[in-house]
């Protein structure tokens, strides 16, 4: 399996339900690590993000046929699986709550908070900077979390990542917008309380 | 360009992704004279910069050593399960399957035929179906010999050989000298012909595909065409056994 790296996703699947142990591993080996990146993310845990890995590729050992090359790129349809998983996983767990009300899809919200606040990000070190933006992320509401983990962490496209969710493009795009807006709010409270001790009535908390 | 387009724009704005040139021109002039709005685009691209930095920093991170091994070894678990039983008892279960169909099917065609017979007989024809008395055959009943108890000439059917219950069943009717009549077949899986305490012997007509379905070799012209056949009938009223005749 010396070429595996340039053989595609289609041929390693193929020789892969053909029990060639060393086609799954470059498969494996080329895919695990975005789905266990988006699965950390969505989480937040990194015992979940491996769960949900293995079960992942366990549904390409048991059931790879479920996987039609005709309807995309192999890695969306991972994601699509690792989302399944994400998701069932947290409505179990229910370890985590939206921090904002949820409201109508692609509505504007506004935010006067940030007129005078031009850079909710601007002191923080770089440490804090990522683990604050990742407490954010993960506080998010579903389905504005997948949205921004798989646009703005993974990369896709909006094309891409409708594939994925399974929904048009342009709820992609205003489930991204609203929660690039939560997220900045977030931010904001998370640098206000940081700076500020006294100033639990900006937070609003609906755990 | 008012406030709500920018705001609708903003997010594409930073990521610089369905945004064409006009659209981000007319966001950066309005952001230039509302502040609101700049500080939403200055937001937009803050934020996106800390996707970046977080993303770079998880950009080495993957499942730990221990998931690769743990599905390596479901996978070769998997590959031999599928081997041993996924593929081969399949293909047994439906062989078997297609057997008990057959067999089934011309069950049900034999009795069909067997009762339709049974009634439209008349007091005459029913002396054919001979009850064959129960105990060994004496010596007045004898088998007439036949040296050719495959239908296809050399072809025979392994397993259909039982003199006694031959001498003891196929006393009635003897097919004509110039017949010819394979062995009996139980209908029955695991069926033992020679527990009946009385039987009868029926003389049918089946299509050319009822062979087929005994496992018989017959060409496909041969589908259609009628074939005689003695039905041995059992005193529950079932089809036990089939012979060919020709």
């Amino acid at each position: 399996m010396a070429n595996s790296i340039a053989q595609t996703d289609v041929e390693l699947l193929r020789l892969t339900t053909a029990g060639d142990d060393q086609a799954f591993t470059a498969l494996y080996r080329r895919h695990q690590g975005q789905v266990y990146r988006f699965a950390l993310l969505m989480s937040g845990s990194v015992g979940v993000a491996e769960d949900v890995t293995q079960e992942v590729f366990m549904v390409l050992i048991r059931e790879a046929h479920r996987y039609d090359p005709e309807r995309g790129q192999l890695s969306a349809f991972l994601y699509g699986v690792a989302r399944n998983h994400v998701l069932r996983r947290i409505e179990r767990d229910r370890s985590y709550v939206p921090f904002i009300e949820e409201s109508g899809e692609g509505e504007a919200i506004p935010l006067p908070q940030l007129i005078d606040r031009d850079d909710p990000l601007g002191n923080f070190t770089r440490k804090e900077l990522i683990r604050l933006v990742r407490q954010a992320v993960v506080a998010l509401p579903a389905r504005y979390r997948e949205a921004v983990v798989l646009c703005d962490f993974q990369e896709l496209s909006y094309a891409e990542a409708a594939r994925v969710l399974d929904c048009p493009v342009g709820t992609v795009s205003s489930r991204l917008h609203r929660g690039h807006s939560m997220l900045l709010e977030r931010l904001r409270i998370m640098k206000d309380s940081d700076s500020t001790v006294n100033e639990p009535s900006s937070l609003r908390c609906f755990a | 360009m008012n406030c709500r387009d920018v705001e609708m724009n903003s997010t594409a704005f930073a990521r610089a992704e369905m945004l064409d040139g006009v659209t981000r021109d007319e966001c950066l002039a309005h952001a230039e004279t509302c502040a609101r709005c700049a500080a939403r685009l200055a937001g937009e691209r803050t934020l996106l910069a800390g996707f970046q930095t977080v993303a770079g920093e998880l950009a080495g991170e993957g499942a730990s050593p221990r998931v690769e091994a743990a599905l390596l070894h479901a996978f070769h678990e998997h590959a031999a399960y599928g081997l041993r039983v996924l593929q081969m008892p399949q293909k047994r279960h439906r062989a078997r399957w297609i057997w008990a169909a057959a067999a089934a099917a011309v069950l049900a065609l034999v009795s069909t035929l067997v009762v339709s017979r049974l009634n439209a007989t008349s007091p005459n024809e029913t002396r054919q179906a001979e009850e064959v008395p129960s105990g060994p055959p004496g010596p007045s009943a004898p088998l007439p010999e036949r040296d050719t108890p495959s239908f296809n000439g050399d072809k025979k059917i392994a397993g259909q050989r039982r003199e006694v219950n031959r001498r003891r069943y196929v006393s009635q009717p003897q097919p004509d000298r110039n017949e010819i009549a394979t062995d009996f077949m139980p209908l029955l899986e695991g069926d033992d012909l020679a527990s009946l305490d009385s039987s009868q012997l029926v003389r049918v007509e089946l299509p050319g595909s009822a062979l087929i379905a005994v496992g018989l070799p017959v060409d496909a012209e041969m589908a259609d065409t009628p074939v005689k056949a003695d039905v041995l009938i059992g005193h529950d009223g079932l089809a036990r056994a089939i012979r060919f005749v020709r």
